[in-house]
């Protein structure tokens, strides 16, 4: 609070400079004037002849008027002044002048009594006044800490401005605000002024809380703690360097402001805790989208415990998974953590996540070091807290997720676990689907091969078996047609129709034996393999197909080479039935880590489904096939085409080269 | 002993030990705000926050009334008090 000499000062002067302070000595004066007339002799002397007494009396009574004008007029202190200095003015004739001295005594008693009574209820009314004056500043301390209150709901800020006003109307030079973080298990230091500089190193800890309220900068102080409806929110402390007596009105003063301050906290805190649940919420969502987008489970389950770990603050996460072959847990999934884990099992059962796999149900270490199911390079790797959930659905464990404290111990609260258990059931969601996903992949692969099978054999027996018996009976009918001897001449017409069948027949068996399997993909590889195909189309069906080859060529594994070969196969067998087209080139790429087959054409077009699930609705089950297969080798399928635009294939496939040149 | 080396070597610990590590840490911080708002010396400060652990609902429950007032005197007891807040009792003088 400030000063109150130059309040007492300036009053002072306002008393002295006032009218009625000279209004009051003039009735003084005048009294003095009629009280000892006769002694004086300069006034006419009114009533002479009339009794002394009754005269005087009158004149005594007069006097309450200047004491009573200077106690409401110029305040109750003033109106002590000119009380003492009335009985000052009737006290001579008491004592030396007047013929009744017992009664006037009595009447100048009775009116200095007359006249405390006065200044008295003067006092009353100017103590209810500075009573309203202190309330009114009160109010407009407790508006202005308000205002800055309901100005934000970023806690920092907020706190740091209603400082600022607290010192503004407390007029003390240095302050802390610490709240309770939300597990009260720390301070942090949400404001500050007037501190000295280098004494305030960190923004939490207790010690720092402890140190600071002690410091010299904050000798004299107050300190008030921050509650809301009954609850601990933290604490404000304001002070000053130099000795300050506090009143009672300033420790009132600032509980009231004090409690403001709770109750904006706790709003603040509210506010931040409703939008963290959004952000929760938002970042649960964008995982649940990622787990039904993605079905690569590494890519999932590396986002699974990023965001696990973010949701909680925690320092890194971990993913722990029952390898139900090896009968062991390993920790695929780390992120923050030492990769030598990567290589760590433990047996089942063992551990933390083999705890909380046997049990299903979560676990919080505070103090992992001193766990005594810990694994020592976990220790070692500087795990210093942990909750674990399980990763389950349904009735099965898959493992655990685990979030970690590194740099200091902590705990884990109930809202943590739930928040965690969310996350670890997408993540069992994840590893289900991505499950099914390879299994269906795996049966996929399966067929494809098996199909792949039943084609090479299928290719081979007619290419060995009918193909040669087509030959035979062709060399047969050649035979029967050159013997002029044995051979009617009415047969030789219908002999030579049969002997061009069969060799038609012949040319159809081989180039379906060239389609289920051609001999040149295995003996040749790819490359000449399409320029046979791109040769046939341009020969048999008049389709002017040309090949590209960019890149350094190189030969594939025979399943990538399959996969190529069959893609193209079926792109350029739709150029010849449907598209119509009168030109088609393919383009073979051959690029870092990546091949790229391109078949386009100048045909009709069509319109390429949103979905690659209503390919098989419209009926386009070639184009299925070819995406199938795209996917089965890791690569991925492109189709563009609009109606009377053609159409473009593309087809890009991650390998390795066997060879550099082909 | 001074008041920090007091609470970080034995009382901390001890709470810790005793109620686990998220509500041993609670006890401590809430009886750093007593420490916080108590006024006075270091002692005196430190007196508050030894009484506010010890009046906790949790410390008696755990402890009883009798072993939370025998544990805050032998915590104050690590601190001697400053020479100006020395009450002497039983003294004659004459």
């Amino acid at each position: 609070m400030p000063s109150t000499s130059t309040p007492s000062l300036s009053r002072l002067q306002r008393i002295i400079f006032s009218p009625s302070l000279w209004l009051v000595i003039a009735m003084l004066l005048s009294g003095v004037l009629l009280h000892y007339s006769a002694q004086l002799r300069t006034l006419p002397v009114p009533g002479q002849g009339e009794s002394q007494l009754t005269r005087h009396s009158t004149e005594r009574v007069l006097l309450i008027l200047p004491i009573g004008y200077a106690a409401f007029a110029l305040g109750p202190g003033v109106g002590l002044v000119v009380l003492i200095v009335a009985f000052f003015i009737m006290l001579p004739r008491v004592l030396f002048l007047s013929p009744s001295p017992a009664d006037a005594l009595t009447e100048t008693i009775a009116v200095t009594l007359v006249g405390g009574l006065t200044i008295w209820l003067a006092w009353i009314r100017r103590a209810q006044e500075v009573l309203r004056e202190k309330a009114t500043v009160r109010l407009q301390a407790i508006n202005a800490v308000s205002a800055v209150l309901t100005g934000s709901l970023e806690l920092r800020r907020m706190l740091g401005e209603a400082l600022n006003a607290v010192l503004e109307v407390t007029g003390l030079e240095a302050g802390v605000i610490f709240v309770l973080d939300e597990k009260d298990a720390d301070l942090a230091l949400a404001a500050h002024r007037g501190l000295p500089p280098g004494l305030v190193t960190d923004q939490r800890g207790l010690r720092l809380a402890r140190t600071l309220v002690t410091d010299q900068a904050l000798t004299s102080q107050i300190a008030v703690p921050l509650k809301s409806k009954g609850r601990l929110q933290g604490a404000i402390v304001v002070g000053s360097s130099t000795a300050h007596r506090s009143l009672e009105e300033e420790t009132d003063l600032l509980t009231a402001i004090a409690s403001e301050i709770g109750v904006a906290t706790e709003n603040a805190r509210l506010h931040w805790n409703v939008t963290r649940q959004l952000e929760r919420e938002r970042r649960l969502s964008e995982l649940s989208e990622g787990i039904t987008s993605e079905l690569e489970l590494d890519r999932v389950l590396s986002k699974v415990v990023q965001i696990a770990e973010g949701l909680v603050d925690a320092d890194a996460g971990v993913i722990a998974l029952l390898d139900k072959r090896r009968d062991v847990i390993r920790y695929p999934y780390l992120h923050r953590l030492t990769e030598n884990l990567l290589q760590v099992t433990v047996a089942r059962g063992e551990g933390c996540a083999g705890q909380v796999i046997a049990s299903g149900e979560a676990t919080i270490i505070e103090d992992y070091a001193a766990y005594p199911g810990r694994v020592q390079e976990f220790v070692d790797g500087g795990v210093k807290s942990l909750l674990a959930v399980p990763i389950v659905t349904g009735d099965r464990v898959f493992g655990a997720l685990g979030v970690i404290a590194l740099k200091d111990k902590r705990s884990f609260s109930d809202r943590d676990v739930t928040v965690v258990s969310g996350v670890a059931r997408q993540a069992a969601v994840a590893i289900e689907n991505a499950r099914l996903y390879e299994s269906m992949r795996s049966y996929a692969k399966q067929i494809l091969t098996a199909q792949e099978v039943e084609r090479k054999r299928m290719a081979r027996e007619l290419h060995d078996d009918t193909a040669q018996a087509l030959v035979a009976l062709s060399r047969q009918l050649d035979a029967l047609l050159s013997d002029d001897d044995h051979t009617p001449g009415s047969l030789r017409p219908r002999m030579e129709e049969l002997r061009q069948l069969t060799a038609q027949i012949s040319r159809d068996v081989r180039r379906f034996s060239q389609d289920l399997r051609p001999s040149t993909l295995d003996d040749l590889g790819l490359l000449p393999t399409l320029e046979g195909l791109c040769s046939r189309l341009s020969e048999e069906d008049d389709v002017r197909a040309l090949l590209e080859v960019v890149g350094d060529r190189c030969r594939l594994t025979p399943e990538i080479e399959l996969v190529l070969f069959r893609i193209a196969q079926e792109a350029l067998n739709n150029v010849r039935k449907h598209s119509g087209a009168t030109e088609v080139l393919t383009r073979v790429e051959f690029t870092d880590g990546v091949v790229r087959i391109t078949v386009s054409d100048n045909g009709r077009g069509f319109t390429v489904p949103d979905r690659p699930g209503e390919l098989v609705d419209t009926g386009k089950l070639g184009l299925t096939g070819m995406l199938e297969r795209a996917h089965l080798a890791g690569g991925t399928l492109t189709v563009r085409s609009q109606p009377g635009e053609g159409t473009t294939v593309i087809a890009e496939i991650p390998v390795e080269c066997r060879q550099e040149r082909v | 002993m001074d008041v920090e080396t007091a609470i970080e070597t034995e009382i901390g610990p001890l709470l810790i030990d005793t109620f686990g590590l998220s509500v041993g840490r609670c006890l401590v911080t809430l009886a750093t705000l007593s420490y916080i708002t108590a006024g006075g010396g270091e002692t005196q400060r430190y007196r508050a926050f030894v009484d506010s652990i010890c009046s906790d609902e949790r410390v008696v429950r755990k402890w009883g009334a009798n072993g939370a007032a025998r544990q805050a005197k032998e915590w104050k007891d690590l601190v001697p008090l400053e020479p100006e807040t020395v009450v002497l009792v039983g003294q004659h003088f004459s």
